[in-house]
């Protein structure tokens, strides 16, 4: 939940950001009060989702009659009542300002094509557009680490395959502690998420995204050694457990000083050159984190995850990510090899193909 | 590269077979459940060559003399040497000493060899068989001319894939040439420096005959006495490893010489490829040091870089035409 100031620093932002931004203004006051929903987003997320829902079945409904009657069976004016009927407006207006500028484009992107009697294709083009700032916005006010419904894949082509699983989330109390500046910046994370998750460049997971990434891990211990290798771009650790000092300098999965308190091993993470994320989702700690990590045995098949996070340039207060590991138990299970470098090649070095040419596809022997 | 160690330490390095039992003592540390322990992090550096030069024929060691020489000689000077005159093109390379890149980055234990290679018994790989010609050729077709098309032509190294000096089994190679070993219950895991951790059950598991395709392939270890002996199949066909097919079966044995210097001894067999086996031997000595990330897809500029670079000549060609 959000302060009143930090609420009223988002609206300066939306001037900032907003490309609209006499629109908005305009908005605003056709929006009329802003509800007491918008104090209890995560209360009201059924309801924004059937809203998004409406939203897209009622723009739907505006282009088929467009494209089946013409430019003149169509109130263009309907494009912007619907999305002031909703009290999602007001939730993503008072919240999550740079994406409310996305859902304005949009609507404006049909309402400007429609009456310009733009070729149906053209029309839809915007409408997906808008789409996509819908969901986008339901997703700044779902969660990832944090507690969430299911939501639409970012990439649509491959539809519900890839589709965001609901989650109850990981994180005590809920939300992380951001402070105004840093959850903006998540919220900017979260919309160019597709570009910018080093998940999707097979970049290191870094810590603590690497242990709930959906790829299995394995720890190897002795007396005197802790490591953890992990599937996802084959990840590695060492947990110094004889007191090697401070990280020499930053790395992705950091810096792991590990001790034992009883039954748990408790590792304190530094050295984190924080440009890993925390999740899908946007969410992440600066290069000043700590990350103390807690394994306590649960029982022979079952470890308890705990890891505090603080970052007083990015948080308010320490928080912390609690969930269990599950042993995987399979007869002859083998943490095979995930290496996801070529998956990542067309997207990191698409653009300097050569022109008039395409990836081959499958791997080129050498 | 230190002096010379005491002979009988050079004695045990040169040895082939496994040295005579050690004393239980701190010189041959065993972990607490009875296997030795061979956990800590090692230099692969050796002045010994791969293949064996052809004067030394199936002579496996120096003499003193020889020994002193090459030991005179380290690898900066052998680059500098390598036959380019001063201010030519060839001369352009690294500092070799700024960026530490001398036979002296490491450590490195004595090593009297002719050559790392030691079956067959002219120390030298034996040549491909026709039908491993052929399919070194086909590869070769397959790419040409495409070679800076796109990132999926270039090298397997320069994509971040795999170096395959770091596959098993473990080359010396020009830079960073270290690796870590961790060992718990059943288990060994050996990570070079610039690859990936390999973990290898010792649980008395065979390596199976269905193994799925790995970049790194699939290995199963076991102890012969104290020496751990390491099976691995099931490459990908397109590493095509100095010619091999998926086929290539690579057997790896560690046994401790010393407290500090472990003996790596491999043989690779192919028979889609080679002839005969072939194999090798060199020292791992251990250091007092640690290893540290090696972040290749993350700072990979080079691959732009040389695309970029390739697109740039290309629209310079096309506006002087």
């Amino acid at each position: 939940m959000q302060s009143v100031k930090s609420v009223r620093k988002n609206r300066g932002l939306g001037v900032v950001f907003g490309i609209f931004a006499l629109l908005a203004a305009g908005q605003v006051s056709a929006n009329g009060a802003i509800g007491d929903h918008v104090n209890d987003l995560k209360g009201h997320l059924g309801q924004y989702s059937e809203e998004v829902s409406w939203l897209v079945g009622k723009y739907d409904g505006v282009v088929d009659t467009y494209e089946a009657k013409g430019q003149k069976a169509v109130n263009t004016q309907q494009l912007i009542e619907f999305w002031e009927e909703v009290d999602f407006h007001s939730a993503i207006e008072t919240n999550y300002v740079p994406v409310y500028a996305n859902i304005w484009q949009g609507i404006y992107g049909i309402k400007q094509a429609i009456e310009a009697g733009k070729p149906v294709a053209e029309v839809r083009a915007e409408q997906e557009k808008l789409n996509s700032a819908f969901w986008q916005a339901l997703g700044a006010v779902h969660w990832n680490i944090e507690p969430h419904v299911a939501a639409y894949p970012v990439i649509p082509d491959l539809g519900a395959q890839i589709a965001v699983p609901p989650g109850q989330g990981v994180v005590e109390g809920g939300e992380i502690p951001y402070l105004p500046e840093a959850l903006a910046e998540r919220d900017r994370r979260f919309a160019s998420r597709a570009e910018e998750d080093p998940e999707t460049n097979c970049y290191m997971g870094g810590v603590p995204r690497s242990t709930y990434m959906p790829y299995p891990f394995q720890i190897l211990q002795s007396e005197r050694d802790v490591v953890i290798a992990y599937q996802y771009a084959t990840g590695f650790r060492r947990i110094f457990m004889g007191g090697e000092g401070e990280a020499p300098l930053d790395t992705w999965m950091g810096w792991s000083n590990g001790h034992w308190d009883g039954d748990t091993l408790v590792v304190e993470v530094s050295g984190l050159n924080g440009q890993s994320w925390l999740d899908r989702a946007g969410n992440y700690a600066s290069a000043n984190v700590r990350v103390t990590e807690r394994y306590t045995p649960l029982g022979p098949n079952h470890l308890q995850y705990e890891a505090v996070i603080e970052d007083p340039t990015v948080f308010s207060r320490p928080w912390t990510i609690r969930l269990p590991l599950y042993r995987i138990v399979d007869e002859d299970f083998r943490m095979m090899e995930f290496k996801c470098e070529p998956f990542a090649e067309e997207k990191l070095f698409g653009d300097l193909r050569k022109p008039g040419t395409e990836a081959p596809g499958g791997v080129v022997p050498e | 590269m230190s002096a010379l160690r005491p002979l009988a330490a050079c004695a045990a390095l040169i040895a082939l077979t496994a040295p005579a039992a050690m004393a239980q003592d701190e010189a041959a540390p065993r972990t607490p459940w009875g296997v030795p322990d061979f956990s800590g992090v090692y230099s692969e550096y050796t002045p010994a060559p791969l293949e064996r030069p052809e004067e030394f024929g199936t002579r496996e060691f120096l003499t003193q003399e020889e020994f002193a020489a090459r030991e005179a000689q380290n690898i900066d000077q052998a680059i500098r040497n390598a036959g380019a005159a001063p201010g030519t093109e060839g001369d352009v390379h690294y500092d070799m000493e700024s960026y530490a890149l001398t036979a002296n980055e490491g450590v490195s234990s004595p090593n009297m060899r002719t050559s790392i290679v030691v079956t067959p018994e002219n120390g030298r790989i034996p040549p491909l068989l026709p039908q491993a010609v052929a399919r070194e050729e086909a590869r070769q077709a397959a790419r040409a001319g495409r070679e800076f098309d796109g990132p999926e032509y270039r090298s397997f190294g320069e994509r971040c894939i795999i170096l395959t000096h770091q596959l098993p089994p473990i080359f010396v190679y020009g830079y960073n040439s270290n690796l870590q070993i961790f060992q718990s219950p059943g288990q060994v895991l050996i990570q070079p420096e610039m690859g990936d951790p390999r973990i290898i059950p010792t649980d008395g598991r065979p390596l199976p005959d269905d193994l799925l395709p790995q970049w790194n392939g699939t290995s199963v270890g076991r102890w012969e006495g104290d020496t751990l002996v390491i099976e691995t199949a099931g490459f990908r066909p397109e590493t095509a490893w100095r010619g091999a097919s998926e086929h290539i079966r690579v057997t790896e044995r560690i046994t401790r010489l010393d407290h500090d210097t472990l003996e790596y001894a491999f043989t690779v067999e192919d028979p889609h490829t080679w002839a005969e086996p072939w194999g090798g031997v060199y020292p791992l000595t251990r250091m007092d040091n640690i290893l540290f990330e090696y972040a290749c897809t993350e700072g990979n500029y080079g691959m732009r870089n040389t695309l970029a670079g390739q697109r740039a000549a290309e629209r310079e060609a096309a506006r002087q035409d």
